[in-house]
């Protein structure tokens, strides 16, 4: 289930240990993301991608727009 | 942008950038509508900037309170005065980006705000120049 969240939703979340996920590209990832976010870019989204998150943790995924 | 426009930390290559955060001043002088002009006057010739932010309780930008237009207008509350909804830019902004664009105005200052037009501060236009 997913849901729109605001920024203090999101710090609320954080605190709580919140998976932090970037889906752009890797060159931008490197640019700047959120402090401790990890990059899965959209475009290499696949089944195995997943494996790489906690499932007992709630997922945050933020892009520009989000950002 | 809302993470970024509230000036929060970020990492990478780029997030050491000059932006408008890292020139902001929080010396404005900042007053209320119902408030005298009279009485935020003295603030203002006092204030390196020539204006005042006219604010509400909880500190959202309303206004401008120049010191030119001040003149005659003591006895008159500031929200008969000010100049309503200035432009704003936010503290994520490049700072060579938003210099450019003062320039481009004759412009010496900006104010900036967080998305919800909380106050933060101003920048001068020589102080982004100089982060450049």
């Amino acid at each position: 289930m997913s849901e729109a969240i605001g920024i203090g939703r999101l710090r609320a979340l954080l605190d709580d240990g919140a998976q932090l996920v970037e889906v752009l590209p890797e060159r931008e990832f490197e640019e700047e993301h959120l402090p401790g976010a990890i990059n899965l870019p959209l475009k290499k989204l696949n089944a195995g991608s997943a494996e790489a998150l906690d499932r007992g943790r709630a997922v945050v995924v933020y892009c520009w727009d989000g950002l | 942008m809302d993470w970024l426009a509230r000036a929060l930390p970020t990492e990478g290559t780029e997030a050491g950038r000059p932006r408008v955060k890292h020139a902001l001043r929080d010396d404005v002088v900042t007053c209320r509508l119902e408030q005298k002009v009279g009485q935020v006057l003295s603030r203002i010739e006092e204030s390196p900037h020539g204006f005042a932010l006219a604010v509400s309780p909880d500190g959202v930008l309303l206004g401008r309170l120049r010191r030119s237009r001040c003149a005659g207008k003591e006895a008159a509350p500031v929200e008969e005065v000010m100049e309503e909804g200035p432009s704003t830019v936010r503290p994520d902004t490049e700072a060579a980006r938003l210099a450019e664009r003062l320039r481009d105005r004759d412009l010496h200052s900006a104010v900036v705000t967080t998305p919800e037009g909380r106050v933060m501060g101003i920048v001068r236009r020589s102080d982004l120049e100089g982060l450049s």
